[in-house]
């Protein structure tokens, strides 16, 4: 199958999202830009309170009641979308933009069968495949997708299938519609690290196939490490670093980044001959208020290297090392 | 607890309707309560004073009797809200009893249960009414345990899912680690988590209540005379409206007045409760 | 050496199906266990039958010197759990105070007594006194997590059950949870059970574990050969499937 248009750049401009709370105006958000070439896999990386998954929603315009993008725009090669304006996100959604959720049980209907939920997608799309061919189309694509038995699974519903079949029936319709950029929130999360594997090598798969760009949206380094092409650290509402994987992870540009990277404990870690004289890696201190953000630097009140331009001025985009494309945001790095 | 519902007459404060619900509930409560005291003797028959216009001595004028009514009325919404009380807060403790035990035993026990609660729902209440008084005369007794046995599935179906909810919540299994006895876990954990909803269910019924007595005394099948009801206090005035309109007015503008309080107040204080509604966010 | 937990042949089964389907393993005392597995292994199962919350249909676990027909209380005195979500441990409706003097209650303690202990585990844990007060819808993760664990440390078990100790807790907070764990078992030679699908830092606290697949034990012994050297298909993929940080994906 191969890509109906041309690869395009996917660019994210100045978004922001706020949220209205009792407590005030929470800035969940904060003038998120990033680029990335057509058919990357970009991993957004966050904790809680970095505004990772409020990201993913406010460009298919999905945010809750009290959320507001404030300002945003999204551009696919030459058009530009601007997703302050919830008709346009409303067109986005299902057609160039996709999503594929954290819990798949939710984000399949209960009442209606897999064949169903295909034939959502194959109805809506521009390029016509004769209402024939759709029985074949779905099994096609389910098989693609790993799915066992996949004509006896077409007429099963949502709750009869495990988490990680159903995780592959979202990733079946996003290869139909053939989105140009997929966002992908958390959607290994709740599966077994047995399944989530596999399931990583389907989203891979579907890159491959159809050549769209991917924000995988989550927690996990190591994930994003072993998937990914490209990585964007959000901390409390804004990006700190961007750059290509391989390069972030073996020298990040940001303090947070390194002990983020520290944190993680990893399978192959070494091991102390005493189980318990093992001690753990924290980043102590706690996140800033959304609702004031503190001036200069949003990290400095839990960064161990932090000086004078720290408390005042926000650091722009430095360059994070050699490599062109890896930015970060931190005054060390402007001392070269 | 005290704090809890301290905090939620709070938020009933902060919206209009509940606002209103609270000030007549007030108003009601304490005609209720002063009324005898500073009330004249509502069983007092003066003949010569019938049917006067309301002034300073007779607040709400004169029945056909030329009884004070205003101190019958007065009567009569104690008599409501005497009753309410008693057969909401009678329903709500057998409710909550088989609720729980439904909920903890499960088995044969709770669907016996969960049938019982069918039944008794299926019953017009004012046909059940009829047919009991058909069969063991006016009593008042009689009458007030048939409407409270009425309202025991509400209250039972509502503690009964609540305690269902409750035993799979990890405390309960923090609890019983601890290795207390079972009544504790019961008095303890059990019934302050379900009373919360049970509470705000009592106060919906009471306007519920206040309606079905006082349409049952209207209908003769209550209150007995001379024992002041606001559904006899309309039927009486009912009967001689073309010769004044006094004794129908005060009566039905109190009933009318204590329905609305209490169900706006009731259905404010659901509201306040409910976290997830009205987008409020929980503190 | 002696054993905090014994089990023998554990069986339990929810009307057909097995959940825990004959398991056998001795938890020796001061050491930490993990028991690792992924989802429907079992192993929470196994855990709350430990812990005396769920009837074994047949088997049979001691813990410590028990007697078979020992009192709840005692059980209580000895075994204690933190677990897997901490706000919804405590009961709701009451005071972090109230949830506390339970304890008291369950020790025959005297108020005094036990307020002192109290305030001492509070500066211990890092909580400030006032947390005493609220009630646990007050709290925030991170408080209501270690007032779960206050209590059940209060107690003063000899072994202390860990189901998902850092289960959402983002990557840079749940050392804190982890090293507090350590310190415990290094001051109060406490025998540590940790329950958890992650593999990582099971791999990292424990002395000894054991993997369960659909109610089995697949895999048991000194964690560096479970872990490092594991003699199941079933443990080898698991681990291998497990995401690492320095084998990134090649660039397309």
């Amino acid at each position: 199958m191969k890509p109906p248009w041309t690869r395009s750049r996917i660019a994210i401009e100045d978004l922001s999202v706020d949220f209205a709370t009792p407590a005030g105006i929470a800035h969940v958000v904060r003038n998120f830009s990033m680029e990335a070439e057509s058919g990357r896999i970009v991993g957004i990386v966050g904790e809680s309170g970095s505004g990772k998954s409020t990201l993913g929603l406010a460009i298919l315009g999905l945010l809750a009641a009290n959320g507001r993008t404030r300002s945003g725009a999204l551009i696919i090669g030459d058009q530009r979308y601007d997703l302050t304006r919830t008709d346009v996100t409303a067109k986005l959604r299902g057609g160039r933009v996709a999503m594929i959720f954290q819990d798949p049980l939710s984000s399949l209907n209960p009442v209606f069968s897999i064949r169903s939920h295909l034939y959502e997608i194959l109805r809506r799309l521009p390029s016509a495949e004769s209402a024939g061919s759709w029985p074949i189309v779905a099994e096609t694509a389910l098989a693609s997708v790993g799915i066992d038995h996949p004509r006896q699974r077409l007429d099963q519903y949502p709750h009869e299938l495990s988490g990680g079949m159903r995780q592959r029936v979202a990733i079946a319709m996003a290869l139909l519609a053939r989105p140009q950029l997929l966002i992908a929130d958390e959607p290994t999360t709740a599966l077994d690290v047995t399944i989530e594997a596999q399931v990583m090598k389907e989203i891979r798969k579907l890159r491959d196939t159809i050549g769209c760009t991917i924000l995988f949206i989550t927690h996990s380094l190591g994930l994003v490490a072993q998937h990914c092409d490209d990585i964007a650290v959000l901390y409390a509402g804004e990006k700190i670093e961007h750059g290509r994987v391989s390069t972030v992870a073996v020298v990040p540009g940001h303090p947070y980044t390194s002990a983020l990277l520290a944190c993680e404990v990893s399978i192959d870690q070494q091991r102390g001959p005493a189980a318990r004289e093992n001690r753990f890696r924290v980043i102590p201190g706690e996140l800033p208020d959304p609702h004031h953000r503190p001036n200069g630097c949003i990290f400095k009140s839990r960064c161990e290297f932090a000086f004078e331009p720290c408390a005042d001025i926000i650091p722009p985009d430095y360059p994070g090392s050699g490599e062109p494309g890896h930015k970060a945001r931190c005054h060390l790095r402007a001392l070269g | 607890m005290i704090g809890w519902l301290k905090g939620l007459i709070r938020e009933v404060w902060r919206d209009r309707s509940g606002q209103i619900g609270l000030i007549l509930v007030s108003l009601i409560l304490l005609m209720a309560v002063a009324g005898p005291i500073i009330a004249a003797d509502p069983n007092k028959i003066n003949v010569a004073e019938r049917f006067l216009a309301p002034s300073l001595v007779h607040p709400l004028g004169t029945d056909n009797l030329g009884r004070d009514l205003f101190a019958r009325t007065a009567e009569g919404t104690r008599s409501a809200l005497v009753i309410s009380l008693a057969v909401v807060g009678a329903s709500l403790l057998a409710g909550s009893i088989f609720g729980v035990l439904a909920g903890l035993l499960g088995g044969i026990i709770d669907r016996g249960l969960l049938v019982i609660f069918d039944i008794i729902s299926a019953y017009p209440p004012v046909i059940l009414a009829l047919a009991i008084v058909a069969l063991y005369g006016t009593g008042y007794w009689n009458l007030l345990f048939v409407v409270t046995i009425l309202f025991i599935p509400q209250f039972a179906r509502v503690a009964r899912a609540q305690t269902l909810a409750l035993r799979n919540q990890t405390f309960i299994d923090a609890e019983r680690l601890l290795g207390l006895p079972l009544h504790h876990l019961v008095w303890r954990h059990f019934i302050p988590n379900v009373i919360g909803p049970l509470i705000i269910l009592a106060s919906m019924n009471i306007p519920v209540v206040i309606t079905v007595e006082a349409g049952l005394s209207f209908l003769g099948l209550g209150v007995q005379p001379p024992a002041a009801s606001l559904g006899t206090l309309i039927k009486d005035g009912y009967i001689y409206l073309n010769q004044s309109w006094w004794p129908t007015i005060g009566s039905a503008m109190t009933l009318a007045l204590a329905t609305l309080g209490s169900t706006l107040f009731g259905e404010a204080l659901r509201d306040a409760a409910d976290p997830k509604l009205k987008g409020r966010v929980r503190p | 050496m002696s054993v905090a937990v014994e089990i023998t042949d554990a069986v339990v089964r929810f009307g057909e199906l097995p959940a825990v389907n004959g398991v056998t393993f001795a938890v020796p005392e001061g050491s930490c266990f993990g028991v690792v597995g992924e989802s429907g292994s079992g192993k929470t199962t196994l855990m709350r039958a430990i812990l005396g919350l769920q009837r074994l249909t047949t088997g049979a676990i001691a813990v410590s010197n028990l007697d078979k027909n020992a009192h709840v209380r005692q059980r209580a005195r000895l075994i204690q759990a933190i677990f897997q979500d901490p706000a919804s441990s405590l009961s709701p409706r009451r005071s972090i105070r109230q949830s506390l003097a339970e304890v008291g209650e369950l020790l025959d303690e005297p108020n005094d007594s036990l307020a002192n202990r109290i305030s001492v585990m509070l500066r211990r844990l890092g909580l400030s006194s006032s947390v005493i007060d609220k009630y646990p819808y007050q709290l925030s993760g991170g408080q209501a997590r270690r007032v779960a664990l206050l209590r059940a440390l209060l107690v003063k078990p000899r072994i202390l059950i860990a189901d998902e100790p850092t289960a959402g807790l983002d990557v840079s907070i749940q050392g804190d949870m982890l090293n507090l764990l350590q310190e415990l078992r290094r001051d109060q030679n406490l025998t540590l059970i940790v329950v958890s699908h992650n593999l990582a830092v099971v791999r990292l606290v424990a002395d000894y574990a054991a993997v369960m697949f659909r109610g089995k034990l697949v895999e048991q012994g000194l964690a560096e050969n479970v872990f490092d050297a594991p003699s199941t298909n079933y443990m080898r993929q698991l681990l291998q499937a497990w995401p690492r940080l320095h084998a990134h994906a090649s660039l397309s």
